[in-house]
């Protein structure tokens, strides 16, 4: 029956799919598609074309690549890149910027740390590239053979100006250098680490190519009093802090170069980008190539371009060059004089950890360790940043660098205090750099054994303990996390993963998620190949955990996850009648072996300190006797009980203002404690600095502000509010208004006129210097519909904190493969039109799509239709009506005239404009008009009739392959970003499907691709007082500017890692994140055009009703417009409940007086309907 | 038990006596102290504040006034949902409450008769559920409406079903599914007081049966073993009514809140949607006051049951 239903479905798909081909209708809107307008701006012009992306997305691997080049040799010669005149034009798309020797360097780089630069030695010009697009440059090489990249780069941000363009869009060029326009604002660096594709002839050879990442270089910026009592500021790279380390070499206890808070504890010093000039040659990013990147180049003319992915960069020469070889150890030890050189006095340097000089992330900073009491220093019960690394520091590329001072050149044992109590049974590797190189080949790699202590041991690579020779005086180290050992095993996972994968939706392809075990699909003459490649993987995979289990010193947990996979995958292969049986279980086993992939390709370590000294010498202790730990224990228990862990601190006392109290604010936020924390200390450093009015940050549990706000005691801002709670609160006056303009305090205050504070000794001069803009100031940051859901009848009571809404995912590299698959249009679509061809292409091939379930669907449908989601009534119809009842019925006297009494009884209100405006909107619900009918009805049809899946889990789905494309919330980029690392670059986000109209004005077709978003806000509660409304006002301000939205957003990356990226409402802070270039054009089209669902008193129950409806139609097979209809009365009759509550004109009332004026005989003039 | 005649004093006031006798035993009353004030001020209060402002109409933020019966007015004449609520949670109770009491009951008596050493491990898996908090968050596992979910996923492996079936959230499965996640998780304290009661039962009773001609082990259960617990049965039953009534926030878990079209939506979840979600805190009590009324109610009539066993 199921299996006629599918034929059956399937052969209409194709029927309508072979209708819709020749009618030539799908192509017919596609080309009358490319001359339409977006409204609102929207258009996505980044859409890479589906021609490009196969260019970019090769299958062949990089151990593929060199097998292919097996007897090509490593290159002799050296190729120096010309940066201005080597540039071909024709390819290169980027903007592009040369600077010479003499012109002013500081309009371009250091942009916001303001530095002040030189060019690199011996460089005449270096160039600029922006981040929109690619830089090609012509290369002749003079000898076939095997190249690495070596670049200098710039690790701070650079700006980048845009290029004068002629009347036909192409550069103008100046003395052979493109002109620069100075006027326009440059494009400016955000603080990410530099991303490139790198491409030889226009393709990219090999997937590792894709990917090419240039570290940043951070600092640590310390604030803190030194012994004198003053405050100083010092970078950690400065020399006044490496003397002060120096000076505080082995002493940890007495001087710390820590702030503190009131508590005592220590707080993290700022990360400040360096400026300054880096080289590197480029390297796989994902680390399962430990040495640099091979590049095949035959001999003669070649292009080699890189395309930008993120951020803008400044390169001071580009070689193609073979890297040197490295020494063996034996080599190296015997070349620096061998035994003779080692130093054998008795000094021991130990450098805390913590004071690192630099790093290559600002997610790597200093932490507290509490397990150990022998951890430097160690407080029972305040926190000591007394380590750094551990699960920060866990990426490939990371490093950290420190450094130490020894007093005579010759071979040390270089020990670190370290803890890698992450991975049992696992070892962690790290490359060494000594002052800048690494030394000798092993150093490539060294191990930290898994332990549950912390252990002091020389660094070793598992056989042999290494002797560094270290020159006398300064000398950095520098650790960089690599994957070792591992690396070649973790890759060839990653291929078999990656081809397992490519299988699985192939086969998926042919038997859609629920295969059929008793059918024949007869995969044998359709798939030979696939099935070839099962057993080829299996093999593969039995290899490779035979490797692991060598390496590891027998089988463990690690060689049964790939153990599984091969297992399955060999069944598959050989007796393919079992392949629709092995499917489900195919899926979660390689879904468990890509968790593993991306797990153990994490190596985090913790480092107390570093000790260096003769190699002779004993180890310091790693952990202390049982005694002092069990001391240390009951300490820390004792003072558990005196300690407070909730108070973030408070800076109630502000120097300088009297009456402190009066304007004091309470600030309430529901997150976590480190999220607090963060809030604390940017109201410490920025808001107290810049406006000094007392602020105390609570951190209270949710759904505690109802309670305190009944009990009187609750605060005057509260963080973190959902959409719906600011008028929920506001309609029981326990929010105030922000832009309330009749006078009445009760009501709110109107923060578009501070004149009123004018006055006060305190605000005065913040008014006078302009720090404290309006209410309409602020409004202009946020999208233009981000205050409808806060605003009810011209009073808005909040201002928005984060935005989310729908925009559409797709998997690049399927789409491609649709693509050329299929003779049918294959686009990323851009109306429902082509929305709707994709589902049956999509369909053939049993891929699904994600959708948004019923009324949440339907929604971007009417808003797209210019639809309203509650009734909206004709205002000059109400008003009449009501003017005229109660001029017939009469009204209290004390009135001047009726429109005072309407006012003053609550019906209309006046808005910023002076227009009397009746309170009718969100009377009814609109959900009954025949486009909400039909909208409801299309999203219906696409769950029972498409069979979009309605519960899914779209991480995975989307990761495996099995959806291609879904509309859901754009922070799913988050999960993407880290759970599924093996599809970045694969897939994109871009607007919504559009619905076509016509312009009314010019006749022309433009289209809406119009989203939904969703808002969480935060309020002024009632408890303010007039004194100190402007306080909490400027903090709401405050909080919600760029500024500090960014560095909050930078800090919360920097705490919990790249998942964390904060859907701020403000946007120029969410331009500010680390978005790539598209992305980037990508979010901000679909901001241009969300639209929100205002909140009105008794809107809670309309998606509980809408969500009901949706679950007969989907359930039990009930008409969608009749299901909704019956739900309509239901809505209404609550709606017309809550604002009798709250004594706003109703439906009852107004049929009450329209029948009331009929029985009169009293015609109205105006029409009902809008 | 033939009712004692109180002595009537005549020499001093009933309260004056009161008194008295409050001083002779005054650390008996010293010693409840604690328990009687932090009960009277956490339970006794509210249960009294929530009966006077199920009279009132009450926002949470705004100071209530006062609208006598309109609340109770409404909730039986002009509120449909209530009606289903008051018909699932009956529903709810006859099923869970009873059923769950029953299965405490036969299975402790079963596992009593098992040797000791696998009795308490017996008791600990079936106790397993009810302490590891929200362990039923299995059953959404098993009942996920994602097509890969256990249940989708076998049936349609076994031809059982053709599509995905949204088991918690189509109602014609979500109340069956939840009085058997109730079921599941209600062998908690009652069924440990229960193997507890099975163990104080004096050995020599069953001797002394077996004289008086107890015939097979019914008998022995229903007038030896039954009427020797019976502090335990009562204990287990108030238990089981106060599950069964206040069975909602399983419901929420599993169901979301509220329930598709109400069909699982009992009293618990209208006090939640009114005070919670409406800020309608007056019939929000009025809701509480009738929910208490019901409890109090089940509670005399199972008194009563029980007082019958045995005899």
């Amino acid at each position: 029956m199921t299996s006629f239903n599918r034929t059956f479905k399937r052969v209409l798909a194709m029927l309508m799919l072979l209708v819709i081909t020749f009618t030539g209708l799908g192509a017919g809107t596609l080309e009358a598609l490319a001359s339409v307008e977006h409204r609102y701006n929207s258009d996505s012009l980044v859409r890479t074309s589906l021609d490009e992306i196969k260019n970019v997305l090769t299958s062949t691997s990089y151990s593929e690549y060199l097998l292919s080049y097996n007897d090509a040799s490593m290159a002799t010669g050296k190729i120096v890149l010309d940066l201005v005149n080597g540039i071909d034009t024709a390819d290169t798309t980027a903007t592009v910027n040369v600077v010479k020797n003499g012109d002013d360097l500081s309009k371009y780089l250091g942009q916001k740390n303001g530095a002040t630069l030189q060019m690199p030695e011996g460089v005449s010009a270096i160039l600029l590239c922006g981040d929109d697009g690619r830089v090609s440059f012509k290369v002749t090489v003079p000898a076939s053979g095997l190249y690495n990249l070596n670049v200098s780069y710039f690790t701070g941000n650079v700006a980048v100006y845009d290029n004068v363009v002629d009347e036909e869009g192409n550069v103008v060029y100046e003395n052979g250098i493109p002109a620069v326009n100075f006027d326009a604002e440059p494009t400016v660096g955000n603080y990410a680490a530099i991303e490139r594709y790198v491409l030889i002839d226009g393709k990219v050879p090999y997937t590792e190519a894709r990917s090419v990442e240039f570290t940043r270089v951070w600092n640590d910026l310390y604030t803190f009093e030194n012994e004198k009592g003053e405050t100083v500021q010092m970078l950690s790279d400065s020399q006044e802090f490496k003397d002060f380390v120096k000076a505080h070499y082995g002493d940890y206890e007495n001087f710390r170069p820590y702030a503190q808070d009131s508590n005592g504890n220590e707080l993290k010093p700022e990360k400040v980008l360096v400026d300054e000039w880096a080289n590197t040659y480029v390297y796989d990013s994902t680390g399962y190539f430990s040495d640099p990147l091979c590049f095949y180049l035959s001999e003669g003319e070649h292009i080699l371009s890189f395309q930008a992915v993120r951020e803008t960069v400044a390169f001071s020469s580009i070689v193609l060059e073979a890297a040197e070889t490295l020494p063996t150890y034996a080599e190296y030890y015997e070349a620096h004089g061998g035994d003779a050189a080692k130093y054998t006095g008795d000094a021991q340097v130990i450098v805390q950890a913590e004071y690192a000089t630099t790093v290559s992330e600002r997610t790597i900073y200093q932490l507290n360790n509490r397990s150990s009491v022998f951890s430097q220093p160690q407080d029972p019960a305040l926190i000591r940043l007394n380590m750094i690394g551990g699960d920060k520091w866990e990426y490939v590329g990371q490093w950290i660098e420190w450094e130490v001072e020894v007093p005579q050149a010759g071979f040390y044992s270089i020990i670190p205090r370290s803890l890698q109590s992450y991975y049992s049974g696992m070892y962690v590797s790290r490359k060494v750099a000594i002052n800048g190189e690494v030394p000798f080949r092993e150093a490539g790699f060294v191990r930290f054994n898994y332990s549950s202590e912390w252990v002091t041991e020389p660094l070793h690579n598992g056989e042999t303990e290494f002797m560094f020779y270290l020159n006398e005086g300064v000398n950095t180290i520098r650790l960089e996390v690599v994957l070792g050992d591992m690396a070649s095993i973790l890759s060839r996972v990653n291929n078999s993963l990656t081809k397992i994968n490519a299988y699985y939706r192939k086969i998926l392809m042919i038997t859609g998620t629920e295969p059929d075990e008793y059918r024949d699909y007869r995969f044998e003459r359709l798939i030979p190949d696939v099935l070839k490649g099962l057993r080829e993987q299996a093999a593969e995979l039995y290899a490779v955990s035979e490797e692991l289990a060598t390496l590891m010193g027998g089988k463990g947990s690690h060689s049964s996850t790939l153990d599984r996979v091969a297992n399955v995958c060999e069944r598959m292969g050989q007796y393919p009648s079992t392949i629709a049986g092995y499917m489900s279980t195919l899926k979660s086993y390689s879904a468990s072996l890509g968790t593993w992939l991306a797990d153990t390709q994490n190596q985090p370590l913790g480092i107390d300190y570093i000790c260096v000294q003769a190699s002779d010498a004993e180890a310091p202790q790693a952990e202390p006797g049982f005694f002092a730990s069990l001391w240390g224990g009951i300490e820390k228990f004792i003072m558990s009980f005196f300690s407070d862990y909730d108070s973030l601190g408070s800076s109630e006392d502000v120097a300088g203002i009297e009456n402190a109290e009066d304007y004091a604010i309470e600030v309430w936020t529901v997150t976590s404690r480190d999220q607090a924390q963060i809030v604390r200390n940017l109201v410490d450093d920025s808001f107290a600095s810049t406006y000094g009015l007392p602020v105390v940050v609570k951190l209270v549990a949710g759904g505690t502000l109802l309670p305190a706000t009944l009990a009187g005691t609750g605060p005057d801002v509260y963080m973190g509010a959902a959409q719906g709670d600011a008028i929920n609160y506001a309609i029981r006056s326990a929010v105030v208004s922000l832009n309330n303009t009749n006078g009445d305090d009760n009501v709110g205050y109107n923060f578009n006129d501070l004149s009123r504070w004018a006055e006060d000794p305190i605000y005065a001069p913040l008014l006078e210097k302009n720090l404290i803009p309006t209410f309409d100031q602020v409004k202009t940051r946020f999208a233009k519909n981000a205050m409808v859901p806060l605003t009810l009848y011209g009073q808005t009571y909040g201002i928005p904190e984060t935005m989310s809404f729908a925009m559409m995912f797709y998997r690049k590299d399927i789409f491609a493969e649709l693509a050329s698959d299929s003779n049918s249009e294959v686009k990323v679509p851009d109306t429902w039109d082509e929305f709707y061809n994709i589902i049956y292409t999509m369909q053939s091939n049993e891929l699904d799509i994600g959708f948004p379930t019923g009324v949440a669907g339907s929604t971007f449908l009417m808003y797209q239709k210019d639809e309203t989601y509650y009734d909206q009534g004709n205002y000059d119809y109400y008003l009449e009506l009501f003017r005229k009842y109660y001029e017939k019925k009469g009204y209290d006297s004390s009135y001047a005239n009726v429109d005072e009494y309407l006012n003053a009884i609550g019906y209309t209100y006046t808005d910023a404009d002076g227009n009397v405006i009746p309170k009718t909107d969100g009377i009814s619900i609109n959900l009954d008009s025949d486009i909400a009918l039909a909208s409801f009805k299309e999203v219906c049809n696409l769950f029972t009739q498409y069979e979009f899946p309605v519960t899914y889990s779209f991480a995975n789905r989307f990761r495996s392959g099995e959806m291609p494309l879904a509309i859901i919330e754009y922070n799913n980029y988050n999960s993407l970003i880290v759970f599924a690392p093996e599809i970045n670059g694969l897939w994109e986000f871009t607007p919504l499907p559009g619905t076509l109209s016509e312009d009314p004005n010019t006749g022309e077709t433009i289209v809406n691709n119009s989203t939904v978003g969703a808002v969480s806000t935060m309020l002024m509660m009632r408890s303010v007082t007039e004194k100190n409304a402007l306080a909490a006002w400027t903090f709401m301000q405050w909080w919600m500017s760029a500024d500090v939205q960014t560095s909050y957003g930078n800090e919360m990356i920097a705490l919990l890692g790249p998942s964390a990226k904060q859907p701020t409402a403000n946007m120029e802070a969410l331009a500010g994140m680390s978005w790539s270039k598209d992305e980037y054009d990508n979010l901000f089209a679909q901001f241009n055009a969300v639209e929100c669902t205002p909140e009105y008193p008794g809107s809670y129950i309309v998606s509980r009703y809408t969500n009901f409806a949706f679950l007969n139609v989907y359930n039990d097979g009930d008409d969608p417009v009749e299901s909704m209809q019956s739900y309509i009365t239901d809505i209404n009759n609550e709606l017309t409940r809550k604002r009798a509550e709250f004594s706003l004109p109703t439906t009852d009332i107004i049929k009450e007086m329209e029948n009331f004026l009929k029985d009169e005989g009293i015609a109205l003039e105006n029409e009902k309907e809008r | 038990m033939a009712k004692e005649k109180a002595v009537i004093r005549t020499d001093m006031s009933r309260f004056r006596w009161t008194l008295l006798e409050m001083k002779k035993h005054k650390v008996a009353y010293l010693m409840i102290a604690p328990f009687f004030i932090l009960f009277t001020l956490f339970t006794i209060i509210p249960v009294v504040l929530s009966l006077i402002l199920s009279f009132t109409n009450f926002n949470l933020l705004e100071w209530p006034d006062f609208v006598f019966l309109d609340n109770y007015i409404r909730l039986f004449l002009d509120d449909d949902v209530f009606i289903t609520a008051i018909k699932n949670t009956l529903m709810f109770a006859t099923v869970t409450g009873p059923g769950s009491y029953l299965l405490s009951m036969l299975l402790a008596w079963f596992i009593n008769e098992l040797r000791p050493r696998i009795r308490s491990i017996v008791t600990l898996l079936f106790y397993a559920p009810s302490i590891s908090g929200n362990v039923y968050l299995i059953w959404t596992i098993f009942f996920s409406g994602d097509e890969y979910g256990l249940v989708n996923a076998w049936g349609m492996k076994l031809g059982l079903l053709s599509e995905p079936v949204l088991w918690f959230q189509d109602e014609k499965y979500i109340f069956v599914l939840c009085c058997c996640v109730a079921l599941w998780t209600s062998l908690g304290t009652s069924f440990l007081t229960f193997i507890a009661g099975f163990q104080t039962v004096d050995t020599s009773l069953y001797e002394a049966g077996a004289v008086d001609g107890v015939k097979n082990r019914w008998q022995e259960l229903y007038y030896i073993t039954l009427p020797t617990m019976r502090p335990q049965m009562m204990l287990g039953a108030i238990l089981a009514i106060t599950g069964a009534f206040g069975f909602g926030g399983v419901i929420t878990a599993l169901v979301g809140f509220p329930s598709p079209n109400y069909v699982a939506h009992t009293i618990m979840h209208h006090l939640d949607d009114y005070g919670g979600m409406r800020f309608e805190m007056g019939y929000a009590s009025a809701i509480a006051t009738l929910l208490f009324l019901m409890m109090i109610g089940c509670n005399m009539l199972v008194t009563k049951i029980l007082r019958k066993i045995g005899t």
